[in-house]
Parts: structure tokens; C-alpha cells; sequence
């Protein structure tokens, strides 16, 4: 007690120890806030998944599949539903709709809702206000539209609108929707109709793209999570066709906010990156605050203190210091939360809050004091084996001296590295995230220390003192050098590590529906069209003035084999916790594959190994296949591997012949899976076609198209490209301000380090002066050394930024690395700048000080 | 001024006063002495009588209330900022109680610097360095750190230092307080030994050695005491 006491008082007495304390608690508070804030954001995605999933779904459990479940399906899926549940189907298609005698249309996600479904959820209706679920019954033969349907083409309720060359009644218009579906509806606007009505149109069926859905509600009392989680594996491995999907509603939930969590798991990382940069400078701070209560302690020692006692005094003030940053940051990440929560709802398929409960208080304290202790602990150690004797002697003391102990810093990483893991939600990622932090620091350490040598080497021969001291300085006593050269390095590694998460993201995004980017993309992108529907559809291109760019056909197949070895459907791991890993095998597992034949490379693609089709498929040996990078990698596919497809109940033999990079951002249609010519030209199929052509020629097309072929879908890619533009610039937005906490993390360090640095230096200074040096040789000598330490960190961090962008690349998003010399440059420019801003902040002090002070002061 | 009547350093009316919150100290109050080139004088007087505050003035560190200062040809008392930088690199030499040697520079990059600054640090400078180096008994210790000698070494250095440029005035601040007996006779004899043979080699400096130590002040030619504000001769 008399401990803790004493070292309460010494903090509040005495004035450097007030800065001390002020300091650290900036720098800790920061690191901790900006990561309090990712954590209190996932904390509200995840309370809103777990409150709205069911409503979101409709129901418990969701069955569906590309295609309607056969006698025997049926069959096993009502005999794998407990007693006492029900279930019932919807249908959806995407088709074109037209207000009734306008020429306007506009694709449209159509739902067919027979009169039992949904078993949960809402919808908002603008005239008729809140309807409960069930509310399929009051569809029947007419339709609800929702806002933006109602906006773009004029139509309120009332109004008639034209499906499938049917005419139907608009009753209302949906204001919201409890019933989410998918995340990114770039394909198009929302109508509800009831399912009897749909089914007549005849659209159903025709096209490819329709989706049936078999919602199903268990029994009340067996509806936890667990209880949904064991059934969904029972059925996921009863029902064995990979192109049937069996989902909980939590899981499905999980799904549909896959991209906004891979978004904030990176935003969690980057703000433990600003963390470790905190880390860096409370390190400092403690460093010099110690070498300042040195002698006390030794006093305090030679007296018979314990080392206990002796080591109770700082710790203690460090971990009230460090209780106080948990709770200034935990203040600050809710007021944070509030914009950032703004940037990223529209990422979020769920409306969030952020969420700031007492647990997270207890986090902040926590990670607070255990991590300030983490910090401080090696340094403490330190103290422990200057021997006393040494203390005492008036000579200087050179703490560098004192042996390293790289274990002492092995809980502080094992903490910071745990933090990662659990962030990213990924072993890959977060190690490898760590790994480079971890690297970056090594190498700026190693490489600075080196370089610096070599310039005081070289500077030795320049006959310039200024030089001459500078350099002599930082290598004769690296260690503050090295740790601010460290925060450079790694500040700039983070840096320019940005540009590449968000091309990581952005791609993600593309492969989830949406995608765009400039150059010569298509105006319209047509699905669904039937063979027989070919001829005529090419005849209207022509005819209305557009162009066709790329028709492939479309076939759906499943992967049976690979070499031979039986390709299973993946169970859903049931875990609480999974990764994305995980999560991105089940994706692509799960999938019934679509595939096309072609013999060239469109513009979109690249060749990256093997070679070209030799030429159309003969009828011998297995047909040549040509396959998508990123998913020959994911399934770990080699060049010559023989692939087994069932292509609607015919099994056919294929090898792999190439990989292909594929530009996705074109717009045109891409598969992962392509055959030669000559295999499947004969199979049922349909076509996916892009065309080109000004806007009135596509306006006439499009109206032309939808009484011709009501059956054939068409994509506005502008306005797809503009949902799709709104997306990425949200995530920019976010990165930016996860940048911006880096940078001032770093800044705030590096402040410190100058600003102690040049404390350190006044005596140093002083005697200069006297000594006949002039105030701006005092000047010259600081800012030299600053510039030095941020021109060679931001180098060293830049460089490794490339690096570590380049194993991000290769090792997660299997996209092409992004890394431009030019911001790097820009990068290093500034970091130099800073340090010259930070030398002229603090050294101007310095170099005004009255040189006199040295008559009354002691030597360091 | 008058050319025959000129002194080698002159002070006249010196005052000084400090300014703590609303309290006015008055150092000095009327200081003045005056020496000629070669002349050795010991300052005595009681802790807080001035003694590092008139030495201060001196090395144009501080500024005085009135009087002037004037040290061969420069007028301290009139000088700017620049004006005094290039002063204590020609004509001053300084020596601390607490050494005060850069600890990033070596035994003779120590003894060189004031040289360096003033960019005279030709060969047969060097060459001094080092003869001054081997006459302080520091022959085997050139090319080490300050933290790798003991007090009584630094001050060693210290005083080398001092003598390299053959100032006009050498300034000593209690040289030998902070070393033991036998160590302060050896600075002490190495002070008066080497500013006779600095003496020999071209202009003779003029010392100022504030002290304690009373067999010190003896070997001076004169002792000066401040006591009140004011210097009284003997
Ligand atoms: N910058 C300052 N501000 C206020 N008072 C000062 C300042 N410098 C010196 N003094 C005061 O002036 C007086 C003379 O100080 P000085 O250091 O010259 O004494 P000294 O004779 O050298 O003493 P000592 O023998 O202990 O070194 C003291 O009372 C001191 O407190
Ligand atoms: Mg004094």
C-alpha cells in the first residue's frame, strides 16, 4: 500500500515526471482507441447478425439450389426436418420489367412467395404500413415493388407494370424489407409477387438463373444455434449434390456479410498496427523515463531494497497509466464509432450500431495495463542487471550496455500476435501480417544500423564536423536511432501496404457479383438466352444498332473428380469460431461449377502457364480445359490434371491444359472452367452474351428485347459499375481513416523520440555552443539526424512494403500485386519532411537555449 | 581608446542581476580589474558570491547590466551574438568542474573541436593535439571515449582543450573540484606547467581560475576575492 502510494505521488509531483505520464498516456491511449473502435464495430455487426438473422432469412433453415429438388431430395429433406416443422418453397428469377405501355425497363430480382412464407421477418409497406409474416397470402395475383423500382420507372401503387408479357396490379410499394437476401443486389431492383402468379408467366424455368429456395421453421424449443448447426450438417450431407445449399439462418446471415467482415478483420489489423507503433513509443518514453530515476533506484537498492521494491515503483505507475489510456480510449472509440459506423453501414447487408457493452471496458483496461506491462517489462529487466556498483560511479552510464534479452520481449510479440490472428480471423493472415511487422522492424534495425555505419565512414572523409557529430552520435549510441527508425520503417511498410488491401478487397467484391473498371466495357450484359432464342437475339443486336463484344455459352456441370479422387461436398465446420480460409473453401466447394467453351483467350485474359488449345476436340482422350488461376489454386490444381464434370447427367473427362488470368473488372463473361471447342457444343445450354453500342441504340434494344424475349435478363452495366463504384469508394473511405490512424500513430512516436532526443542533447548542445559552435551548426546536427533516421526508415519500409504486398499477393489474394513507386515515393517524402518539421519543432528550443546553463549543469 | 594605455583585458563597472519572480538579486555590483597578457589570477569567494556569473560574462555566455568587458580587441560588452561565437572560438579557452567533454567524440576529436570550429584544424594543428595529448600524460589514451576515462583523465582533456587554440584568456571554473587530492595536485601542476610552455610557443594567454582550494590560488600572481558584489584585490 505504502508502495503504491509512493509511486501515485511521485507521478503526480514531479514536473518532467508529469510530461512522462501525459505522454505515455497519448501515445497508449492511441494505439488502444483506434483498435477499441474496429472491436466495438464487429461487436454491433455481430449483434445484429445474431438479433436479425432469422427475420433476414424468413425462417430457420434455407434449402436451395439452382434447380428443383427431385421426388427423392424432397424426401429426405422432409424426413431430416424434425417433427412438428413445416416448410414451403419460394422462387427467384431476375427478369426484365416495364411500367405497362412505357418503354423504360429495368432488371429486376423477382421473388415468387407462396401464401404460407415467410415464417419471419417484415415488410414495410408504404400505403399499408407494417405487414407480419406471414404475408405471402396477400400477394396472389398482384405485386409489391420497392423503392427504387418505384422511383426509377415512375409507378406507386396502383400503378401496372408488365412480367413475362403479363400485366400485373403494382399494390404496394416496399419501404423496407426484414428479408435481405444476398448482400449486393447490383443485378438489380427487388418485386415480391405472390408464387402462383410468377409461375404462370412462364419465366420460371426458362432462364438459368432462378434460384428456388425451401424455407423451413423447426419447432419452437428447438431453434438454438447448436440445434440449427447439427441439423444443417445432417441434411448438407444427406443431400450430396454440391448445387444444393443447406443453410441456418445464422450461417446464411454470416455469408451475406462475408465481405464487410473481411473489411473490418483488416481494419482490425491495421489498427493493431498503430497499436504496435503506440507500443514503440510508450517503450521510449518508459526507456528515458527510467534512465532519468536511475540513480534513485540505485539509492533505493544500495539501501536494501528488494528488486521487487525496487521494480514495484514504475510498474505500478505504469499500470495505473495504463488503466487511465484504456479508459480515454475506450471514451474516444465510442465517439469514433459513430462516423466510422456511418462509412460502413452501406457495406453491411444488416443495418448496425456499434456496440460499446461493459465487457469492452473491461477489454480496454485490460489490454491497457496487460499491454503497458508487456511493454515496460523488458525494460525493467534491464535495470535489474546494471549492477549497483555501476550506478554509482559518476561516469555516464551506458544503458546500451546492458545485455540484450529478446526473450523479455517474447510475450509482448506472443500477445500482439494472438491479437492478429483472432482480428483477421485467419492463421495466414494475421501470422503473416505479424510476421511483416515483425521483419520490417528486424530488417530497418539491421539495414539502418549498416548504412548508418557506412555514412559515418564516408562522412569521416567529408570534412564537415556537423556531419562528423551526427553520424558519430548515431553510432555511437544506436539504440534510440534504431527504435525511431523502426517506427519510420514500419509506419512506411504499413503505408504502402494500404493500396494493396484495398485492391485485396475491391477484387473480393468483384468476384461476389458486382464488378466494373474503365476501359472498353460493355453496355449491357444479357443472361439467360436459349439456344434456340440464339439467332434471334443476334439478329435484334444488329438490327437496333449495338454490337455484340463476347457470346459464351453457359452450362452448369458438377465437379466429380480430380485425378481420379472422389470431389466431396465440405461440411460446414461446426466451430464457433472459423476463419476465412475456411470459410472460402466452402465457398467454392459448395458450388456447382459453370462452365463454357471457347478456343481463344477473349481480351480479358491472359495466358499464365501451359499452352493454347491444340484444336477442336477430336472424340478421343480426355477434352482440354483451360482453367482460372486463382481457382486452380484454391482447389490446388496442376497443369495435366484430369478433372471429371457431370454435365447434366453425362460424365465427361477433361485435363487441364492451361491457366488463365482472368481481368474481372471487364465486364465481360469470364468462367473459371473452359473446354475446347467440339466437347460440348451439342449439351443443352444457354448463352451469356455483352454487347456494345451508344445509349439510344441500347434503349431501343432493351425495348425491343423485353417484348421478343421476355425471357432473356439484361444488366444497365453503368448502373451496376455505379453501385459498384459507391461500394469501393465506402472502403476507401474506411481505409483512409485506418491510414490516417497510422500515420498519426507513428507521428505521435516519433514526436516523442525527437522531443526526448533533443532534451537529452541540450547539455551536449550547450558546451557546443561555448565551445564556439553556432546556433545553427546545433540545429544543422539534430535535423540532420532526424532527416537521416526518416529517410532511411521510410526507404527501408517501402521497400519491404513491396515485399510484404508482394507475399500478400501470392499468398492471399492471388491478385496482382499493387505497389506504385510513385506513392512510395510520395510516402518517403513526406516521412522526411516530417522529421525535418519535427527537428525544427523541438531543435529551435534547443538551439535558443542559453548556453550558459552549462556553468550550473552537470554532465550527462 | 588609447593605444599605449590599452590592457590586455580590461573590465570596468560590472554589474549583474537576476530576475526571480518578483525578487531582484544583484550579483555583481561593481566589478572591475584589469591583466596583462600572461598574468595567472585566482577568484575567490564564499559559494553564491558571483564567481561562475563573472566568468559566464566573461565567456560572452551572458549578457551585463553595465560596464564593459574587453578582452584584446574585442569588446564583449558591444558585441552581437555572432560576434561573440567567433570570439570564444579565437580567444577563449574554457575548463568546467564537470569536464564537459562531448561523449561522442574521442580524446583528441575533443581536444581539436574548438579548432575545427573555428576551421583551423590544419596538420600541425593535429600535430599540437596530439603533443598536448602526450604532455597531460594521455599518449596511450588518444583515441578513447570520454566514458572510458576516469575524472581525473577527462579533465586531462579538458585542459588540452583549452590550451590548443592559444586563447587570449583561459577561463577555469573550480578545475579541480571534482577530484581527488592527489589528482587536483596534477591538474594543478599541469595548468601552471603547460601555460609557461604555451608561453614559450607564441602569445601568452591570460588565466582566470575560480577555486576553493587555497595552496591552488597562492600560485597564482594574484588573487582576487568577490564578496558583496564586489572584487577586492590583494
Ligand atoms: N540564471 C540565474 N537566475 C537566477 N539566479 C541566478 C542565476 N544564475 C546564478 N544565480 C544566482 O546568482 C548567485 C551567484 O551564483 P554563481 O553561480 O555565480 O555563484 P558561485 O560563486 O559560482 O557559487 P559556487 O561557488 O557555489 O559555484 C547565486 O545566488 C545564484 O543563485
Ligand atoms: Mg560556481
Amino acid at each position: 500500500m505504502n508502495l503504491i502510494r509512493l509511486a501515485l505521488r511521485e507521478l503526480r509531483i514531479r514536473g518532467n515526471q508529469k510530461m512522462f505520464s501525459f505522454f505515455f498516456v497519448l501515445n497508449l491511449s492511441f494505439g488502444l482507441f483506434a483498435f477499441l473502435t474496429v472491436v466495438s464495430l464487429k461487436l454491433g455487426l455481430e449483434r445484429a447478425i445474431s438479433e436479425k438473422s432469422r427475420e433476414s432469412v424468413g425462417a430457420d433453415l434455407a434449402v436451395s439450389a439452382r434447380r428443383d429438388l427431385t421426388q427423392e431430395e424432397l424426401k429426405v429433406l422432409q424426413d431430416g426436418l424434425p417433427k412438428g416443422s413445416r416448410a414451403s418453397r419460394t422462387v427467384q428469377i431476375f427478369s426484365m420489367i416495364r411500367p405497362n405501355g412505357q418503354k423504360r425497363v429495368r432488371l429486376a430480382q423477382i421473388k415468387g412467395m407462396p401464401d404460407d412464407l415467410p415464417f419471419a421477418g417484415s415488410v414495410e409497406l408504404r400505403v399499408q404500413g407494417k405487414v407480419r409474416a406471414p404475408f405471402g397470402g396477400r400477394l396472389g395475383q398482384k405485386v409489391w415493388i420497392d423503392q427504387a423500382l418505384s422511383r426509377d420507372l415512375g409507378i406507386e401503387r396502383g400503378g401496372k407494370i408488365l412480367l413475362g408479357g403479363k400485366v400485373f396490379d403494382v399494390d404496394d410499394v416496399i419501404v423496407e424489407d426484414s428479408n435481405q437476401g444476398s448482400s449486393f443486389s447490383a443485378m438489380g431492383a427487388k418485386v415480391m409477387i405472390g408464387l402462383g402468379a410468377l409461375e404462370k408467366t412462364g419465366l420460371v424455368g426458362l432462364g438459368s438463373i432462378s434460384t428456388r429456395t425451401w424455407l423451413a421453421e423447426v419447432p419452437m424449443g428447438q431453434r438454438s444455434t447448436d440445434e440449427l448447426q447439427k441439423l444443417e450438417d445432417q441434411l448438407n450431407q444427406k443431400l450430396e449434390d454440391p448445387a444444393i445449399r443447406v443453410r441456418s439462418h445464422t450461417n446464411s446471415a454470416q455469408e451475406s456479410s462475408r465481405l464487410f467482415q473481411y473489411l473490418s478483420d483488416y481494419l482490425g489489423l491495421v489498427s493493431l498496427a498503430a497499436l504496435a507503433l503506440s507500443a514503440f513509443g510508450v517503450i521510449f518514453q518508459f526507456r528515458r523515463y527510467l534512465s532519468s530515476k536511475i540513480k534513485g533506484l540505485a539509492v533505493l537498492r544500495s539501501l536494501g531494497a528488494s528488486s521487487s521494491q525496487v521494480l514495484g515503483i514504475p510498474l505500478i505507475q505504469v499500470l495505473f497509466l495504463g488503466t487511465l489510456s484504456g479508459l480515454l480510449a475506450g471514451w474516444a472509440a465510442q465517439l469514433a464509432a459513430i462516423p466510422l459506423e456511418a462509412i460502413l453501414e452501406p457495406l453491411s447487408p444488416y443495418p448496425f450500431r456499434a456496440v460499446w457493452a461493459s465487457s469492452q471496458w473491461v477489454l480496454a483496461i485490460a489490454v491497457g495495463t496487460l499491454g503497458a506491462a508487456f511493454f515496460v517489462i523488458p525494460e525493467l529487466l534491464r535495470l535489474l542487471e546494471i549492477p549497483v556498483s555501476e550506478l554509482f560511479r559518476e561516469s555516464r552510464m551506458e544503458k546500451e550496455s546492458t545485455p540484450f534479452r529478446p526473450w523479455a520481449y517474447l510475450p509482448m510479440l506472443f500477445g500482439w500476435t494472438a491479437l492478429a490472428v483472432m482480428t483477421a480471423r485467419s492463421w495466414k493472415v494475421g501470422l503473416l501480417f505479424s510476421l511483416a511487422v515483425l521483419f520490417t522492424g528486424f530488417l530497418v534495425a539491421v539495414l539502418g544500423r549498416w548504412v548508418t555505419r557506412w555514412a559515418s565512414l564516408i562522412s569521416f572523409f567529408q570534412n564537415s564536423l556537423v556531419l562528423r557529430i551526427a553520424f558519430r552520435r548515431m553510432t555511437r549510441s544506436p539504440g534510440a536511432t534504431r527504435l525511431a527508425m523502426i517506427t519510420v520503417g514500419v509506419s512506411t511498410m504499413l503505408m504502402n501496404l494500404l493500396p494493396q488491401l484495398r485492391n485485396g478487397i475491391e477484387s473480393e467484391l468483384a468476384d461476389q457479383g458486382g464488378s466494373g473498371g474503365p476501359g472498353g466495357r460493355p453496355a449491357l450484359f444479357l443472361f439467360d438466352i436459349q439456344d434456340e432464342q440464339k439467332q434471334g437475339v443476334d439478329h435484334l443486336v444488329e438490327k437496333s444498332g449495338m454490337t455484340t463484344v463476347v457470346s459464351s455459352p453457359f452450362i452448369r456441370s458438377r465437379l466429380l473428380s480430380i485425378n481420379g479422387k472422389a470431389f466431396e461436398k465440405e461440411q460446414v465446420k461446426n466451430t464457433a469460431y472459423r476463419t476465412r480460409e475456411d470459410e472460402q473453401e466452402q465457398g467454392l466447394r459448395n458450388r456447382g461449377i459453370n462452365l463454357s467453351y471457347r478456343q481463344r483467350l477473349t481480351e480479358s485474359e491472359t495466358l499464365v502457364s501451359g499452352r493454347e488449345f491444340t484444336e477442336t476436340y477430336k472424340g478421343e482422350g480426355p477434352a482440354e480445359v483451360s482453367i482460372e488461376k486463382r481457382f486452380a489454386d484454391r482447389l490446388g490444381l496442376r497443369l495435366g490434371d484430369l478433372l471429371k464434370f457431370d454435365i447434366q447427367g453425362v460424365d465427361i473427362d477433361a485435363k487441364i491444359v492451361n491457366f488463365r488470368r482472368v481481368r474481372w473488372s471487364s465486364f465481360l463473361p469470364n468462367f473459371f472452367v473452359q473446354f475446347q471447342e467440339g466437347v460440348l457444343n451439342e449439351t443443352p445450354k444457354t448463352f451469356l452474351n455483352a454487347l456494345r453500342g451508344p445509349e439510344e441504340a441500347k434503349n431501343r434494344f432493351l425495348d425491343q428485347l423485353i417484348e421478343k424475349f421476355p425471357n432473356v435478363s439484361a444488366v444497365d452495366v453503368s448502373e451496376a459499375l455505379r453501385i459498384f463504384r459507391n461500394l469501393v469508394d465506402q472502403i476507401r473511405m474506411a481505409i483512409t481513416w485506418m491510414a490516417g490512424s497510422v500515420l498519426i500513430a507513428g507521428v505521435m512516436t516519433l514526436s516523442a523520440m525527437v522531443r526526448y532526443d533533443a532534451a537529452s542533447k541540450t547539455w551536449q548542445m550547450n558546451l557546443f555552443r561555448v565551445l564556439g559552435g553556432t546556433p545553427k551548426q546545433v540545429f544543422s546536427i539534430l535535423a540532420l539526424e532526424t532527416v537521416w533516421v526518416a529517410f532511411v526508415g521510410s526507404l527501408v519500409g517501402a521497400s519491404l512494403g513491396f515485399l510484404v504486398s508482394f507475399s500478400f499477393t501470392v499468398l492471399v489474394f492471388e491478385g496482382e500485386p499493387a505497389f506504385s513507386a510513385q506513392s512510395a515515393g510520395v510516402v518517403i517524402s513526406i516521412s522526411v519532411f516530417l522529421g525535418l518539421a519535427l527537428a525544427w519543432i523541438f531543435g529551435r528550443g534547443l538551439s535558443r537555449r542559453h548556453p550558459r546553463e552549462i556553468l550550473h549543469q552537470e554532465g550527462s | 581608446m588609447d593605444r599605449k594605455e590599452r590592457k590586455d583585458l580590461a573590465v570596468e563597472g560590472l554589474r549583474k542581476s537576476f530576475k526571480t519572480g518578483s525578487e531582484t538579486i544583484e550579483v555583481l555590483k561593481d566589478v572591475a580589474f584589469t591583466a596583462k597578457a600572461g598574468e595567472k589570477i585566482a577568484i575567490v569567494g564564499k559559494s553564491g558570491s558571483g564567481k561562475s556569473t563573472l566568468l559566464g560574462l566573461m565567456a560572452g555566455l551572458d549578457r551585463p547590466d553595465s560596464g564593459s568587458i574587453q578582452v584584446g580587441d574585442w569588446r564583449l560588452d558591444q558585441m552581437d551574438e555572432a560576434q561573440k561565437t567567433l570570439y570564444r572560438r579565437k580567444s577563449l579557452g574554457i575548463v568546467f568542474q564537470q569536464f564537459h567533454l562531448m561523449p561522442d567524440l574521442t580524446a583528441v576529436e575533443n581536444v581539436l573541436l574548438p579548432m575545427e570550429l573555428a576551421g583551423r584544424a590544419d596538420s600541425s594543428t593535429i600535430q599540437r593535439a596530439h603533443e598536448l595529448l602526450k604532455q597531460v600524460g594521455l599518449s596511450q589514451r588518444m583515441y578513447h571515449f570520454p566514458s572510458q576515462l576516469s575524472g581525473g583523465e577527462c579533465q586531462r582533456v579538458a585542459i588540452a582543450r583549452a590550451l590548443l587554440p592559444e586563447p587570449e584568456l583561459i577561463l577555469a571554473d573550480e578545475p579541480t573540484g571534482n577530484l581527488d587530492d592527489q589528482n587536483a595536485k596534477l591538474i594543478s601542476d599541469l595548468i601552471f606547467q603547460m601555460l609557461e610552455n604555451s608561453g614559450a610557443r607564441g602569445r601568452k594567454s591570460v588565466l582566470l581560475l575560480v577555486t576553493h582550494n587555497e595552496q591552488l590560488a597562492a600560485r597564482c600572481d594574484r588573487i582576487l576575492r568577490l564578496q558583496s558584489g564586489v572584487l577586492s584585490g590583494s
